[in-house]
């Protein structure tokens, strides 16, 4: 028993812990000058709070001053007579008492839910800010869906729980503190005589909601692992098919789903009868009370008024008691989501990577040189290095082809230029200046990457090529420097052709021809380009060929290349083998030497 | 979207299957009301008394009566809730088996109209939404229309007069609170969806981060972010609006009635029409309506999300794969005498009538054969596999096993002789030992066969399928290997030792050897999601293990070695032609060098038999296959 006290009072302090050292400060830091924006109203409802409990506390003890001073002597003398007159106003004064409780109850809800959701909206889209200037790498290590949650679920569970539950749970509990001060006035005899049951009660209930919680951990457990396996059986339908072990696998679900509803039923019987003990107290109050005053009011220490006023008090009081198990869980469900949310704010930036203002529409300033020395770099601490000394330089107007089999660190060289990776060893400059030195915006305008899985927005075939950055003569002029004009027209509402989720309606040809569309319309000088390794058929080859014959033309080009006529084309060719460059020169240089990229060729 | 009638007619049915425990419980539930009703009763009573001065024992008697309520009160509530949602959880574990039975039934169609996971959360919402209906629905009906008729009958009898000055407010309240509630739902619907665009977007700039950062168009990702947030807010700021105005309506009116209570009640105590005790027992039982009136809105919802839910999943059972009915008696020997035929097979995918993929393909394997299959990507070989092993429905007459159409035969029999290994092999997130043993577990698993059995009625889930330990295993276990194989199926049954040893042949057959030493748990160690994740030529060689431990008469290997490295494929093709002693196979590739050593290959170019012969002939004549294989020994020379 006393072991349970102590639990019970050490909960506040696991909460503080949570509060404490957990990421919930860096949310707190974050949102700070939000919280100020709106400090009259937060002072608002912290004025209204008190009054609203106030007023709800003071309709029952009008109930008792009208029985006990005007109703019960009135029935004594036989008629209403004299106390005619103070009832009326009693009942006015009541009158009023409700309907003040109602506009005060209403008025800091909705300020609050007001409040609430606007500063939903600004954690959602600084979080959301936040992720934007992530480095590569985080995204690397955490998938979309979990980064996602933070920004989507996780706010909404928080402001549910804060704006919704938390409150109803801080306004219930002030009015049973109003509550029970009032009543402690009308009998604090009475009054210590109902508390005394409340220890008893908090007993039981913990033992129960300990129970409820257990079973109910057990019980998402099983669900998640029925859920888990039926989504398994549904995506490997065919292979479930194909083996003829349809009843195997519906034996093995059902043995998951069996254990799912057992758990469940033993977390529902915990909870019926915590139900079922909360929703009794209200009469075990009664009881209690009437048994007091039984002996009370025959002693002439207490009066059917004040028994009255506590008849309607004790309808109420166990309110809070009734919520808070329901409560809890989604206050803890709130920290949870808090605690992800700090963490994900508490994640270090890309330090390349700018506050970002408007669209940038800066010029490109024109493009020189690169030069690559000794540039080692691994991903992450303890991987292997990828890249071992890569030394590279690129001029104005060339074309350079970068070949290599796969994980010989191509596609690395391309990042590390577009700057998509910092922490590398060695030099990388551009125009003689180390891009550590730039920022993102800075890059972005005098690189453009044309990346290897081409990404497509939902939205129009103009927005696809701009960004948003430019007009539509923008588009098209880009478009037609990459012949992707033609196609484009071609489309039902040509450059207003709606492109859908990863452009799911376009051909892979088409949606390349796009994204060189793209790196051109962004107007930076040199280009890298991660060259598609998917196969297109033979039309759509001999267009991508065209386009790039363009691009060539116009722009200084680091190609990450896999097609052969691309790499035909290079004015040289870097031959990377294991991260290092273990050739480089012209095509018929390097066929005649025989060496490494006379065996790439081989190969293909 | 399927009649209310039918809809009403299975919830009956799924009433009346769990009549007993929802009968004891509405019965419970009665009690508990009737108690919970009782007692402001006998709180008037005492007040009375004490307003009359008695003596204590007369109040003590009461006090004893509500204590004692109170605790039954608890009991009984506690039995009547297990007695309704038990039942609603009962129904859910029922649901989901059949549901699951139901859609492993299903072609594949079926399964490209309907991805998994919007299948999932169908089958999350929809059968929560008829547990919620059988369970909470129908209890929270019960204690609504019970607590709403009894409570004001009993006002009524304490004061008719006051009954009626309270009735007409209350009911207006009622009205104005559903009306509320129907905007609020409205503004809950217009949150979700701006919410699921916002979430849309968040996904979609996520995958896109990088052209967005290499093109400078964060600065647009995040105000069209705050765009689509600001229309989450509105939203919520609707339903901020309603909340505050609305939702305390109805507590506050009870409580303003209870203002006039005191001005009327206390006027008809004073003319003595009723006593003091009378009119706090009144107070008490207008503070009971509180709970049902805001409650029976929760209920509303529950009935009618319930009744939505139930039609959706009568729409899901009502489906029925598209597939020739199989000719009673019509089976296959347990072992092949003639084997496979194919004769002019064409066929073309509905969306696409016009575009065939096979053009009149005709094929043999016979007993003991190893024919290979070649052809570019787009050939068409997928597909004929698809078609051998039933995955698609062939014409009729095109293919046939000693010579019964496999139209003729269910495809769960064709499959017992025919194993197939697909191109993208599935595994499952269990052990790999686990994975490897799936076929021939499947083969000899008993559990799970009346499930199946029931499913395959094609009944669905109407009441006939309720009927239990219908004909066990019918259609199930009937057709068995013979042969030798039939020993291995036998071991494989009995599980243990025996199976353990065929699980490590298989693997080492499958060259999975090395790699398991490097795995952390050997053929223990969990694969798939929350395990190890394989290479694709892994995962390949764990799904050959899969399929050469199944015993069976044919089997297919569809372009399975594409990922594995030439060492491996040199091996496990030896391995393949070991295999043939005891069945044939087909085995299906665009590598040459897989098929040197089959007894025939067939050459396979835009759905049509192009060339047909061993390979040192088709290797001399001109051709596709004499291209890829010069391909094939210029990149072995370069090695």
């Amino acid at each position: 028993m006393m072991r349970r006290f102590a639990r019970l009072a050490r909960m506040p302090s696991r909460w503080r812990r949570l509060l404490g050292d957990g990421n919930a400060a860096a949310v707190i830091t974050a949102m700070r000058p939000h919280f100020a924006r709106y400090r009259w109203q937060f002072a608002t409802v912290l004025a209204l709070l008190p009054v609203s409990a106030a007023l709800a506390a003071l309709v029952p003890y009008l109930t008792k001053v009208a029985v006990d001073d005007y109703l019960l002597p009135a029935v004594a003398a036989g008629e209403l007579g004299p106390w005619r007159e103070p009832l009326l106003t009693l009942v006015a004064l009541a009158a009023g008492v409700v309907v003040a409780g109602y506009l005060a109850d209403a008025l800091y809800v909705r300020i609050l839910q007001r409040v609430g959701h606007r500063l939903l909206a600004a954690l959602r889209e600084t979080v959301y800010r936040r992720t934007l200037r992530l480095p590569r790498a985080y995204f690397d290590r955490n998938p979309i869906g979990s980064v996602l949650t933070r920004v989507t679920s996780d706010v909404e569970a928080l402001g549910e729980s804060l704006a919704g539950h938390a409150l109803s749970l801080i306004t219930d509990l002030l009015k049973t503190v109003a509550f029970v001060a009032m009543m402690f006035w009308l009998s604090w005899k009475a009054t210590l005589v109902l508390l005394a049951m409340l220890p008893v009660l908090l007993v039981v209930m913990d033992f129960f909601q300990r129970r409820v919680r257990a079973s109910f951990l057990w019980a998402r457990q099983a669900l998640s692992e029925a859920t888990g396996y039926l989504q398994e059986c549904l995506a490997g339908a065919k292979t479930v098919q194909l083996y003829a072990a349809e009843a195997k696998v519906l034996a093995d679900f059902e043995r998951r789903n069996r254990r799912f509803y057992l758990a469940q039923n033993t977390s529902n019987l915990y909870d019926a009868m915590l139900y079922s003990l909360v929703e009794g107290l209200t009469s075990l109050g009664l009881a209690v009370v009437l048994w007091y005053s039984a002996g009370a009011m025959l002693a002439g220490t207490m009066t059917i008024g004040v028994l009255v006023a506590f008849m309607e008090y004790i309808q109420r009081l166990f309110v809070p008691v009734r919520e808070l198990a329901q409560q809890l869980a989604i206050l803890q469900r709130a920290l949870g989501a808090l605690d992800h949310i700090g963490g994900l704010l508490a994640e270090p930036l890309d330090p390349a990577e700018p506050p970002i203002a408007g669209p940038g529409t800066g010029d490109a300033p024109r493009f020189d040189r690169l030069d690559l020395e000794a540039v080692r770099f691994r991903y992450a601490p303890h991987q292997p290095e990828v890249l071992r000394g890569i030394d590279l330089r690129v001029r104005r107007g060339e074309m350079v082809a970068i070949v290599g089999a796969t994980g010989s660190g191509k596609s690395t060289v391309a990042r590390l230029i577009a700057r998509a990776y910092g922490g590398y060893r060695g030099s990388i400059r551009l125009n003689g200046e180390e891009i550590t030195s730039f920022d993102a915006d800075r890059i972005g305008r005098m690189v453009s990457v044309v990346h290897q899985n081409v990404f497509l927005f939902h939205g129009s075939v103009e927005f696809n090529i701009t960004l948003g950055r430019h007009g539509r003569e923008a588009a098209v002029h880009a478009a037609r420097q990459v012949r992707a004009d033609d196609f484009i027209r071609d489309l039902p509402g040509g450059y207003d052709f709606e492109v859908a989720h990863g452009g799911a309606n376009l051909s892979a040809g088409q949606a390349q021809l796009v994204s060189f569309a793209r790196a051109v319309a962004a107007g930076a000088d040199l280009v890298v380009l991660d060259e598609a390794t998917s196969s297109v058929d033979s039309m759509t080859e001999e267009l991508i060929e065209r386009a790039l014959a363009r691009l060539y033309a116009t722009r200084t080009v680091i190609a990450i290349a896999h097609r052969l006529s691309t790499i035909r084309r290079a004015d040289r060719i870097v031959v990377l083998d294991a991260g290092e460059v273990v050739e480089a020169g012209t095509h018929d240089e390097l066929v005649r030497r025989g060496g490494a990229y006379a065996g790439l060729l081989g190969d293909r | 979207m399927p009649s209310t009638f039918r809809r009403l007619r299975y919830l009956v049915g799924l009433v009346r299957e769990h009549a007993w425990s929802l009968g004891v419980g509405a019965g419970f539930l009665g009690l508990t009301l009737w108690m919970s009703l009782a007692i402001p009763r006998y709180l008037q009573e005492a007040i009375d008394l004490l307003a009359a001065e008695r003596s204590g024992s007369e109040v003590l008697f009461r006090v004893w009566l509500i204590l004692g309520f109170a605790v039954a009160m608890v009991l009984t509530r506690s039995v009547s809730r297990m007695l309704f949602l038990v039942p609603g959880r009962r129904v859910e574990f029922d649901l989901k088996n059949r549901l699951l039975a139901h859609l492993l039934r299903q072609d594949r169609a079926y399964f490209l109209a309907n991805p998994t996971g919007e299948l999932i959360s169908r089958i999350n919402n929809d059968i929560n939404g008829v547990r919620m209906l059988l369970g909470m629905g129908t209890m929270m009906l019960i204690q609504t229309v019970g607590t709403l008729t009894l409570a004001p009958w009993y006002m009524y009898r304490i004061s008719p007069q006051l009954t009626l000055w309270c009735a007409l407010p209350i009911a207006v309240g009622f009205v104005v609170l559903q009306v509320a509630v129907r905007r609020m739902r409205h503004n809950q619907q217009w949150h979700m969806k701006a919410l699921q665009e916002l979430s849309d977007f968040t996904v979609e700039s996520y995958g896109g981060l990088d052209p967005l950062k290499s093109f400078r168009g964060l600065g647009w990702a995040q105000g069209r972010f705050t765009a689509l947030s600001g229309s989450v807010r509105d939203a919520g700021l609707g339903m901020a609006t309603v909340r505050a105005w609305f939702f305390p309506l109805l507590t506050h009116l009870v409580n303003g009635l209870k203002v006039l209570l005191l001005l009327v009640g206390g006027i008809a105590v004073v003319a003595g029409e009723i006593t003091i005790g009378a009119f706090t027992a009144f107070m008490v039982y207008l503070s009971m309506l509180v709970g049902p009136l805001m409650g029976a809105t929760f209920m509303m919802f529950l009935l009618q999300r319930g009744m939505t839910s139930l039609g959706s999943l009568l729409e899901v059972f009502a489906a029925e794969p598209v597939r020739p009915v199989p000719r009673p008696g019509a089976a296959l020997p347990a072992r092949l005498a003639e084997g496979l035929a194919v004769d002019d097979l064409r066929f073309a995918y509905p969306d696409e009538p016009a575009q065939p993929v096979l053009d009149g393909v005709s094929l043999r394997v016979a007993p003991g054969e190893v024919v290979g299959v070649f052809g570019a990507i787009g050939s068409g070989k997928t597909t004929l596999v698809n078609l051998l092993n039933h995955h698609l429905v062939p014409p009729a007459g095109a293919v046939r096993l000693d010579g019964t159409d496999v139209r003729d035969v269910e495809p769960g029999e064709l499959r017992r002789q025919v194993v197939t290994v697909t191109q993208e092999p599935f595994l499952f997130s269990d052990t790999l030992h686990a994975n490897v043993a799936f076929g021939v577990q499947a083969e000899a698993s008993e559990a799970g066969r009346d499930l199946w059995a029931r499913a395959q009625q094609g009944s669905g889930p109407g009441r006939e399928a309720h009927a239990r330990g219908a004909d066990r295993r019918a259609g199930g276990a009937s057709a068995r290997a013979v042969g030798p194989d039939a020993q291995v199926a036998a071991e494989a049954a009995a599980g243990g030792d025996a199976l353990d040893a065929m699980v490590e042949r298989a693997v080492a057959d499958a060259a999975l050897g090395p790699d398991l030493e490097r795995l952390p748990a050997g053929l223990r160690t969990v694969v798939g999601e929350r395990g190890v994740t394989l290479s694709g030529g892994q995962k390949q060689r764990v799904a050959f293990a899969r399929a050469i431990l199944r015993p069976c008469e044919l089997l297919i290997l569809d372009d399975v070695l594409s990922a594995v490295d030439h060492d491996t494929e040199r091996v496990l093709v030896e391995r393949i032609h070991a295999l043939c002693e005891a069945r044939s196979i087909l085995v299906v590739s665009h590598r040459v060098s897989v098929l040197e050593r089959a007894d025939r290959v067939v050459v396979l170019e835009r759905g049509r038999v192009v060339d047909e012969g061993h390979h040192r002939d088709l290797a001399a004549r001109a051709g596709p296959y004499r291209e890829a294989w010069l391909r094939q020994e210029r990149e072995r020379a370069a090695r």
